[in-house]
């Protein structure tokens, strides 16, 4: 299963997909057990190919490993990038669904804690980005779906990001910020 | 899940085809399972066993993939680990534990799209 959430302590969760398992495991991304393995050092096209090894399921010991090293080609595949159409079907954008995101946020955390040699291909969304109240109150996961496909495309030089997401937007201005997500425990007014 | 066939003097509808697609093109969320078999030879300690798992689905990024031992518990080597995973499969490599003609393990895989 893929990552179901990296918090802002470092706690990364995921569920076992063992048969009859479906164990919610949590652990810290500084957890010895979470390893960059490297099985290609450096693949013809330039790229290592390596995994993120998990802890084993505590309850049927299945082992996980999430994908790493990402290169150019692996994310320009539709089930990585989600083009956004406008009413007319042209492309405006894309974004990244969150399995991929996660698991380049995770390695950007591990290279930042000297665990892995070297950062992803997509650099992180820089500090004064992230100005606008819109961005400063999505997710880090979420803000940074928008920003991995922005620095991928590679159009910095011509269109701000914040442009960009007016794009995404219909050409509207982006709206105020998001209240957070309130979760209830079951049973609660 | 299994495959549904087309019938004769039935349209085939979108459905039908793209549970092909869905097959060899996984979509975002989707799983592909299967099993594995690994033996090999140890002829020292820490010796390397490894094979390639091909996927059925191409052109599809995998986000993760997990691997147990269900179907037979290490026997001189260690437990399995998955590495080297895109889109057209992934590795799995176990090390020897003793010297041995006769390492092995096996179990199932599922690859998260």
């Amino acid at each position: 299963m893929a990552l179901q959430q990296i918090s802002d302590t470092g706690i990364l969760s995921w569920v076992c997909t063992g048969e009859g398992c479906g164990n919610q495991i949590t652990t810290h991304y500084l957890d010895e057990r979470v390893a960059y393995q490297q099985s290609v050092k450096r693949a013809r096209d330039g790229f290592p190919r390596a995994v993120i090894a998990l802890p084993a399921c505590p309850e049927c010991e299945r082992q996980t490993a999430l994908h790493a090293d990402y290169t150019r080609r692996d994310i320009l595949r539709l089930n990585v990038l989600k083009p956004v159409v406008n009413d007319i079907g042209l492309v405006q954008g894309f974004v990244m669904h969150l399995p991929h995101v996660r698991n380049l946020l995770l390695h950007h955390l591990l290279h930042q804690a000297g665990r892995i040699p070297h950062a992803p291909l997509l650099p992180l969304l820089p500090e004064q980005r992230t100005l606008h109240p819109w961005l400063q109150s999505l997710s880090r996961d979420v803000a940074h779906a928008f920003w991995f496909p922005y620095s991928l495309i590679d159009i910095a030089a011509q269109v701000p990001f914040e442009e960009y997401l007016m794009g995404l937007h219909g050409g509207r201005p982006l709206p105020p910020a998001v209240e957070p997500l309130q979760v209830r425990a079951p049973g609660a007014s | 899940m299994a495959l549904t066939t087309a019938t004769t003097g039935s349209a085939i509808l979108a459905s039908d085809l793209n549970q092909l697609v869905y097959t060899l093109q996984k979509a975002t969320g989707m799983t592909e399972t299967g099993s594995y078999y690994l033996g090999f030879n140890s002829y020292v300690n820490n010796a390397l066993g490894s094979l390639y798992m091909p996927s059925l689905s191409r052109n599809s990024t995998p986000a993760s993939v997990s691997i147990d031992t269900s179907l037979q518990s290490p026997s001189n080597c260690s437990s399995p680990g998955a590495s080297n995973l895109n889109a057209n499969g992934f590795q799995i490599t176990a090390t020897g534990t003793a010297i041995t003609a006769n390492a092995h393990c096996a179990g199932n895989f599922v690859i998260t799209y």
